[in-house]
């Protein structure tokens, strides 16, 4: 049973992270009917963004979050602008506005590793070095504070869109842009802040994974398990999408633990691709998988 | 988005054949293998214009089939089949594959779909990986060429297979396009819609078109191995997978033309790009992003337009005269 | 007309067959003040680590080499391939530099399976081979004379070297092993099984794998601590090494660990922080990077000033030293075999290396007419309070390596 436990304890330090990330798609989705294929070197983007200003320049840890959430919402910003341009201005199909987003994280990607190397780079943030066991399950305080930095994330975001005058406005145009614009809302702006709030999500959860896992510039691969989150989420509810991390967090560790570690990595594709071929719109359906 | 100007691809076309035809006995060894592996690629972009160009489709995941009928073809010839039907058994596994996966993948559209494959690309590598028993794992497997006759060198002989194959394959695609199932395809890229609402079952074909896209790049994998001489899971990468989808963003979607100069371009990219060094996969991600930002209909469109401007620009001094 | 038909035909197979016929000349890439070398490795990819590091290393030694004149007055001029980690990217690396470049030599910088993969081409060709980076038995055995391995080290007897020196020197009775589960750490882990098998009749209580790119070991933490091990073998890749020194600590494993030495870089004790207290590693460095020794002193201020601009805190390390002092072997062969240079002259010079070692910065590489496997000594370092110490103890031998390689595969 303790076992068990420390599985889904360690599970769910990842599916924090992933639910992060993942939340991020959502909204840039919700918003803007794009997925950025570019979340996962935002992701990267973070993570270098916090070992500059951390590790480098030494700076204090709040400089740092400042900084990641600066860098994030200017990349965001930046795909979120790209790819607006192509849909509207040049009437694009859906597949080269994938491309475009895939082409800048390969950008990204390369920037990072002539800056920095191949090599994999630390971020020893921690806050104690001490493992805290309840009921014989250890964790860190690192472990901890990156649960609770992603539930503090959460909380404000939800704050954001149900009790702010710009994320009710948001809300209603991802819900009916058409609406919305005659109600005076400027769908332009709430086209970029949903990039920026997307770019933003993904770099914060770079941030918070480079102290677990060292950054290295193809790090971003962990954006495919966020979006297989996402997924399972529906890909259209926050909720489900935080939801959907932390599940996918702690199967990844359950399956790695009770079956075969080689096929622990593997989970998250076999979820991705069950659920995008049993039930697209995974399990918090909120809206029809294509409109005609 | 239909097949344009075939007259003017097919004479492109046969340009291309019977020029590397003639060219190559006086290549080296390496540019033959670059020449060896465009062509391969030719046979991977047809296959990806089928599907892109013409059905409207859209496929993350491509390498995972290229990889199937790679491993399947080196498998039967190591299990005695000869080259022909190795190479056919390939293609057809790599086909009932994409079946199995088109039925349900097939079922949602636009981005879903463009994640279905990305996933099942992952899987397979995965499988690739993990399945040691049967495709070597990490180490991979060595693959022997088909004997050749002995009087032509042996890089040229199998240049010479490689480009028959291609030809004959370039023009069954051609045919089928104006065969009924090839008009079906056509309509599915241009509008769904109007598909369904004719009375023609748009999963049906849509299935059709996935499945013989896939078996092209089944074909095209069996051919690769004995290429290099050696596969392994490294040689089907999403990042193989998203090179393919360039071929057709780059060269132009919807033309032979386009196909076959995008299956050129983005096999000798690379060696373009040597003299970068660190900065090639930089100058990758600028090629890939800016040539769908400046040219969404690749060079071929862009060669289009500028002919077509030329005509319009010709025109009134025709009426005038 | 007939005549005529038959006339264009022989025409045309002759012409076709033409530049296959052309014999292969073996002072190709010598010119009057040039001598053409190829190098290619993993510069990108998954083990660009080390693949970077060691052609770092080696264009140290090469432009230190040209700067004192060359070799017989002759510079030496470098084309550098990159093969993407990968058996596809080696072979066309290789098709490249010996057909189209026309290179003398070649260095290798690779990983063990793009290398074993490219083999049948390197063979067929007969350039000479210098591999300084795959560790496969298969780079060696079979014998190839033109196939060379001045580094890293055979990965069968360092497994073996591996198992000897936990059971001699930890004496445990339970033994587990975390092993990547791609070619390197499948195969390694093998080694170590089969030695610990043969020689000490003792089975691991536990072997686990991992992917190479996974980020989070906790499941393979938790799988190794139900068998309780006293010690667990590492063969892995630096950044898996270092989460699962950072998870194993969390989830209270306390294991003994001795690692490979992929995992057991400079850069390890950064990576992991106290989290590496008292963990064990292999390495064919007599010298540590960062210790104090006058030679080793002298060479990282040589190297920084060649890379000025190189963030990382972890440069120079091993793959630098590696590079660097393969590539002087490779020249001192060079000079050895004369100003009138061939490969065969050249082959016969490397065959004729005895215990070179450059100051003592790597374990002294010695090759012979039927055994190219350089080093065969080995050192095991620990780290105590976020520093590395050697621990003098040294294994290995040219016995063992006889015994490796007389082995059928």
């Amino acid at each position: 049973m303790e076992l068990f436990l420390q599985q889904v304890v360690s599970g769910m330090v990842s599916g924090s992270i992933y639910a992060l990330i993942a939340i991020g798609y959502v909204i840039i989705y919700k918003a803007t009917d794009v997925v950025n294929f570019a979340q996962g070197d935002l992701v990267m983007a973070g993570a270098y963004t916090g070992i500059l200003t951390y590790s480098l320049l030494s700076l204090p840890f709040g400089v740092m979050v400042i900084a990641v959430v600066g860098v994030g919402a200017g990349l965001g910003l930046g795909v979120g602008g790209m790819v607006s341009l192509m849909l509207v201005r040049f009437q694009s199909s859906m597949v080269n506005t994938i491309i475009v987003t895939l082409a800048v994280g390969i950008v990204l990607n390369s920037t990072a590793m002539l800056i920095f190397g191949p090599n994999p780079y630390p971020l020893p943030i921690t806050f104690g070095k001490v493992p805290i066991s309840l009921w014989g399950v250890r964790i860190t305080p690192l472990s901890l504070v990156v649960i609770g930095f992603s539930a503090a994330v959460m909380v404000v975001l939800s704050g954001f869109f149900r009790f702010t005058r710009l994320g009710k406005a948001m809300r209603a145009t991802a819900q009916n842009r058409d609406a919305a614009a005659l109600m005076g809302i400027s769908v332009r702006k709430m086209f970029a802040l949903s990039w920026m709030i997307g770019g933003v999500l993904g770099a914060l959860g770079g941030m918070l994974l480079a102290p677990l896992i060292l950054a290295e510039p193809s790090m971003g691969i962990v954006a495919v398990k966020a979006f297989a989150a996402a997924i399972i989420g529906g890909f259209t509810s926050l909720p489900g999408a935080i939801i959907g991390g932390f599940v996918l967090g702690v199967l990844e560790n359950l399956a790695g633990g009770y079956m075969s570690t080689a096929f622990k990595d593997g989970i998250a594709y076999f979820a991705l691709g069950a659920i995008l071929l049993l039930k697209p719109t995974g399990f918090f359906e909120r809206r029809a998988v294509r409109r005609v | 988005m239909s097949t344009a100007r075939p007259h003017a691809s097919a004479v492109g076309w046969a340009a291309v054949l019977v020029g590397s035809a003639v060219a190559a006995p006086l290549a080296g060894v390496y540019p033959l293998y670059l020449m060896s592996l465009a062509a391969i690629a030719v046979i991977v972009s047809l296959s990806m214009d089928l599907l892109m160009g013409v059905a409207g489709l859209i496929s993350l995941g491509h390498a995972a089939f290229f990889g199937i009928g790679a491993y399947t073809s080196t498998l039967l010839t190591a299990a005695g089949a000869p080259f022909v039907v190795a190479l056919l058994g390939g293609g057809v596994v790599a086909g009932l594959v994409g079946v199995v996966v088109g039925v349900p993948a097939l079922r949602v559209s636009g981005h879903y779909l463009a994640l279905t494959t990305l996933a099942f690309g992952e899987i397979a590598r995965l499988v690739f990986l993990h399945w040691e028993s049967v495709t070597g794992g990490a180490s991979g497997l060595p693959v022997s060429r088909p004997a050749l006759p002995g009087w032509l060198r042996p890089e040229l002989a199998y240049f010479y297979v490689i480009v028959g194959v291609a030809a004959v394959l370039a023009w069954f695609m051609q045919n089928v396009l104006r065969t009924r199932p090839g008009r079906a395809f056509l309509a599915l890229g241009d509008s769904e819609i109007a598909v369904q609402c004719s009375g023609v079952s748009v999963v049906r074909w849509k299935l059709a078109a996935f499945a013989l896209s896939t078996f092209y790049a089944g074909v095209a994998g069996g051919l690769f191995g004995p290429l290099i001489g050696f596969i392994d899971p490294a040689s089907f990468t999403l990042m193989t997978s998203l090179m393919m989808v360039m071929m057709i963003v780059v060269g132009g979607r919807g033309t032979f033309g386009g196909a076959i100069l995008g299956a050129i371009i983005i096999t000798l990219l690379p060696e373009l790009l040597r003299t970068t060094k660190d900065l090639q996969f930089m100058a990758f991600g600028f090629i890939l992003g800016g040539s769908v930002f400046f040219l969404p209909r690749g060079l071929w469109g862009l060669a289009e337009r500028l002919i077509e401007r030329r005509r319009i620009a010709a025109a009134p001094a025709r009426a005038a005269s | 007309m007939k005549h005529a038909k038959t006339f264009l035909t022989f025409l045309a197979l002759i012409w076709l067959a033409l530049p296959g016929l052309a014999p292969a000349a073996d002072r190709t890439g010598v010119a009057a003040d040039t001598i053409t070398i190829g190098m290619f490795g993993f510069y990108t990819g998954a083990g660009s680590f080390y693949g970077t590091g060691a052609r770092d290393g080696a264009m140290l030694a090469i432009n230190e080499i040209n700067g004192a004149g060359g070799v017989h007055g002759r510079k030496l001029k470098v084309i550098i391939e990159d093969d993407r980690s990968t058996p596809a990217g080696s072979i066309a690396a290789a098709r490249k530099l010996i057909y189209s470049d026309k290179v003398f030599a070649l260095i290798n910088q690779g990983g063990s399976n793009p290398l074993v993969a490219t083999l049948p081409i390197l063979k067929e060709s007969n350039v000479p081979v210098l591999g300084q980076m795959p560790s496969s038995p298969k780079v060696t055995r079979p014998f190839h004379r033109t196939i060379f391995r001045a580094a890293s080290f055979n990965d069968q007897l360092q497994g073996w070297l591996i198992a000897d020196f936990v059971m001699q020197h930890l004496k445990p009775s339970r033994v587990a092993i975390l092993a990547q589960s791609d070619e390197y750490g499948k195969v390694g882990a093998q080694y170590v099984i089969e030695r610990l098998q043969a020689q000490y009749k003792v089975a691991p209580v536990a072997v686990v794998e991992h992917d190479r790119d996974a980020t989070d070991l906790s499941a393979q933490v938790l799988k190794l601590k139900e068998t309780k091990p006293e010690v667990v073998i590492l063969y892995t890749y630096l950044r898996p090494g270092a989460i699962y020194l950072r998870q194993a600590k969390e989830l209270g494993l306390g294991a003994q660990v001795v690692g490979s030495v992929a995992a057991g870089q400079r850069v390890t004790v950064s990576l992991a922080g106290e989290n590496a207290e008292g963990a064990m590693f292999f390495t064919y460095l007599p010298i540590l990077e960062e210790s104090d020794n006058p030679a080793m002193v002298a060479f990282t201020k040589k190297w920084k000033a060649a890379y000025p601009n190189v963030i990382d805190p972890g440069r120079p390390a091993l793959p630098d030293i590696l590079g660097y002092v393969a590539t002087r072997l490779f020249a001192k062969a060079l000079e050895a075999a004369g100003k009138d240079l061939t490969r065969e002259g050249f082959v016969e010079a490397l065959e004729n290396v005895r215990e070179f070692s450059q100051d003592g910065l790597m374990m002294p590489i010695t090759f012979t007419s039927t055994n190219h496997d350089g080093m065969s000594q080995a050192t095991f370092f620990v780290i105590k309070g976020q520093q590395r110490q050697m621990t003098g103890v040294v294994v290995g031998g040219r016995k063992l390596l006889d015994e490796i390689n007389a082995m059928k595969q």
